[in-house]
């Protein structure tokens, strides 16, 4: 054949239509996105026949829209229902009771169809049988069986695509749709009533439901009838081994699993797992990571020189690339797991059991993981949001996430209460600046639960009234699959965070290695004035030029400019430059008290906090840090986004700089308000 | 009598289902409808979702949802 011609497949997600479009279109392929949607759009040229173009349209259920997303995917199949010359419909010949409705719909469509029962492996596995001559005089479909892994299976796909073997099977209730057209839209009657549904879906997109009364009623109906004369034709023609029967070994398992007690207990274990794996097992491949791009750095000084491409490569570029790579390990170990989990079905049981308290601050049982995960580090948790399905929850896991306390946190926390709470014990057994720190990952948690009760009536989150899933049988997860979710996450991260935060790292970097007028020269006569005065140690004349070079910077000129904002909260225009810093990680906030205080030579916890309990306010003589600005600055890490890393993922996420902006200002503001009471209530 | 009040292990057909469209739209993309027959098998504690088996597959859903569907007991 030499006509060219598209063709598009369709089916239910997970039917297998993107492993097909592989198989039938190699290597042959462009992604693109669909506008405004993260869901990507693929097209290709069938194998070893360049004239026929296929498309893989995003999985559906039904061309009833009810998020933007699937809005989109049937204006598209609208769009080019003159363009394609047929649709290949795949289904999951185990699940093939469920897409017979989506069938139906393109069927009345008025789509030339060939369907593809894929999965027929599986099928077989499972013992699940499918009349197929029995399916073909119902629906008058032409029918191929596939496993999509097997090549001969797609070659023969492959020929009857070539060949261009579509029919079109029986239409179920597209002459009723006909008969309420006019006249000279006969043939065409289901679509233009997908179309007017579509139409007054985005009209209408800001309303809670979307559809009008009119809409919905008469979509219920055409859904209820569709499903109860299919469900007739998969009792005819689908044969499942035991009907209404547990698979034997989910029921033993979920016997256990779900018990009320014993239920729960498994879940806190497999919950502190996982914590421990990010928070602990994650420390030295970090650790790693960390002296690698250390001795890079070393090195790069070697090679370039201590020049300014020296120092762009070794204090810019490598620390950069570092500050991406280094939550490699905490991202691929949280994703190991809840592969793991997710393969082995017990993620939907997580859903069941923590439901009913997540209800309650407006979100549903999915939103657990990527919460628990924040408390090691938002970004894997941020990115683990994506299983949630429903789209403003989703949402609102993305923005509280941040307010759990992370383990960047840590470092501020433990020098802070050293220096704020004293060595006490209370209640005979605990010790206060236990009960502190444990405040604080309290006090973290509250808030991401009550600013998801606060955002989902703000979003009028409409989910969180209703949840409805399935539960898959248990079963072994595969090596394969996890490592590619990992791989992918992974990647995803470095490649597209990753450009984000080497960006702002950079500047920040530029922000405090130059300053404003003769900077060089400044450093040269403070150098000078200092040897001429007598201070002859290596160390101690290094550390006091790093913290002059550090105020005379444009990070410090910042700092000092933002003086007067933070003066309220108890700070000075040190910490300023410390708070702007450690933007770039919350830790580094350590690290530049570290410079200011000129105590980098020999750096320890306990020398920094030596110094730092003994520096005196200028004004008052009194000291700077007093227990109200050590506890006004607790709480203002307790709440304030201080991390570029985490906006950058949540932009990834949200496919826009609004949220992570709107995240920052709101967060930001909550932290200022906080530690200006706390200022306010310990002076 | 509506899916709330079944007892765990009690198998009952669908004879109705309230008219909101997010939910059918969900319940019809999970193949379930009018006719089929359900088995609840699991509560979870205080107002936790109902595990409900059909069609050879399980599913969960909220306490609220289940006050949507009309079924009738099989003895
Ligand atoms: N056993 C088996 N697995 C398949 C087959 N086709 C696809 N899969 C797997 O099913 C999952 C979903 O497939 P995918 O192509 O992503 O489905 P899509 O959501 O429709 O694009 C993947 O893990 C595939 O490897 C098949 O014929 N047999
Ligand atoms: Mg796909």
């Amino acid at each position: 054949m030499n006509t060219s011609f598209k063709i598009a497949l369709i089916g239910n997600p997970n039917s297998g239509k993107t492993s097909i479009f592989n198989g039938i279109t190699g290597l042959n392929q462009k992604v693109g996105n669909y506008p405004g949607i993260t869901v990507s759009k693929k097209s290709g040229k069938l194998l070893r026949n360049n004239d026929v173009e296929v498309i893989d349209i995003p999985g559906l259920y039904d061309l009833y829209p009810n998020s933007y997303d699937e809005a989109v995917v049937v204006e598209e199949l609208l769009h080019q229902k003159d363009d394609l010359s047929g649709v290949v419909f795949i289904a999951d010949a185990t699940q093939l009771d469920k897409s017979l409705l989506l069938f139906s719909q393109v069927v009345d469509l008025g789509f030339p169809v060939l369907f593809v029962i894929n999965m027929i492996d599986k099928a077989e596995a499972n013992e699940v049988k499918i009349d197929l001559e029995k399916l073909k005089s119902l629906t008058g479909a032409k029918f191929i069986t596939t496993n999509a892994k097997s090549k001969e299976s797609l070659a023969d796909l492959t020929e009857q695509i070539r060949e261009s073997n579509f029919t079109h099977p029986h239409s179920y209730l597209r002459s009723y749709y006909d008969k309420l057209a006019a006249p000279e839209d006969h043939g065409n009657g289901y679509n233009n009533w997908i179309k007017e549904v579509y139409d007054a879906y985005k009209l209408n997109l800001g309303n809670s439901n979307g559809h009008s009364e009119f809409h919905s009623s008469s979509m219920i109906i055409d859904l209820k009838n569709r499903r109860r004369f299919l469900n007739s034709i998969t009792e005819q023609v689908m044969q499942k081994p035991v009907n209404l029967n547990l698979n034997e070994r989910t029921k033993w398992l979920d016997n256990i699993i779900l018990h009320p007690i014993l239920g729960g207990l498994i879940f806190v274990f497999i919950l502190f797992l996982i914590f421990q794996a990010i928070y602990a097992w994650s420390a030295w491949p970090m650790d790693l990571l960390d002296a690698s791009f250390a001795f890079m750095s070393e090195q790069a000084v070697n090679i370039f020189g201590e020049g300014i491409l020296g120092r762009l490569v070794s204090e810019g570029i490598i620390p950069g690339l570092g500050g991406v790579l280094i939550f490699i390990p905490q991202i691929a170990l949280l994703f190991i797991f809840i592969a793991f989990l997710e393969g082995t079905g017990y993620m939907s049981r997580v859903v069941f059991l923590t439901d009913r308290i997540m209800q309650k601050f407006g979100l549903n049982g999915r939103s657990v993981v990527p919460l628990i995960s924040g408390v090691a580090c938002s970004i894997p948790g941020i990115m683990a949001a994506r299983t949630i399905d429903n789209a403003k929850e989703r949402l609102i896991t993305i923005l509280v996430t941040p307010f759990m306390t992370c383990s960047a946190r840590l470092p501020v926390y433990v020098i802070f209460i050293a220096i704020a709470i004293p060595d006490k014990e209370v209640l005979g057994f605990m010790n206060l600046k236990g009960v502190t720190l444990f405040g604080l990952y309290a006090l973290g948690t509250l808030a991401a639960l009550f600013g998801s009760l606060a955002l989902s009536k703000i979003f009028k989150s409409e989910g969180s009234k209703s949840l409805l899933m399935e539960i898959p049988d248990y079963s072994l997860p595969k090596f394969r699959e996890i490592f590619v979710m990992t791989y992918e996450k992974v990647k995803t991260f470095v490649v597209e965070a990753g450009k984000v935060i080497f960006f702002i790292s950079i500047i920040l970097w530029f922000l405090a290695s130059f300053g404003p007028g003769n900077y060089q020269d400044k450093i040269d006569q403070f150098r000078s004035e200092k040897v001429s005065a007598g201070v002859v140690d290596e160390g101690v004349l290094e550390d006091e030029i790093n913290a002059f070079k550090l105020q005379e910077s444009y990070a410090g000129k910042i700092g000092k400019v933002m003086e007067p904002v933070v003066r309220p909260l108890g700070y000075d225009w040190k910490i300023s430059i410390a708070l702007l810093s450690s933007f770039a990680a919350r830790e580094v906030f350590v690290g530049t008290l570290a410079t200011i205080y000129s105590v980098n030579a020999d750096f320890s916890e306990q020398t920094l906090i030596g110094k730092l309990k003994a520096e005196k306010n200028p004004h008052t003589l009194k000291p700077q840090f007093n227990v109200a600005t050590s506890m006004s600055l607790l709480i203002f890490y307790v709440f304030a986004m201080q991390c570029m890393s985490t906006l950058a993922i949540v932009k990834r996420e949200t496919g826009t700089w609004k949220w992570p902006i709107l995240q920052f200002v709101v967060m930001t503001a909550i932290a200022y308000v906080a530690a200006f009471g706390t200022y306010q209530f310990f002076s | 009598m509506l899916l709330t009040d079944l007892k765990k292990d009690q198998k009952a057909f669908i004879t109705d289902i309230k008219n909101e469209f997010n939910f059918i739209k969900r319940l019809t993309s999970l193949g379930i409808g009018i006719n089929h027959q359900i088995e609840l098998k699991f509560k979870a504690p205080l107002n936790g979702p109902y595990y409900i088996c059909t069609n050879n597959r399980q599913v969960i859903m909220r306490k609220s949802d289940t006050t949507l569907i009309e079924v009738a007991p099989i003895n």
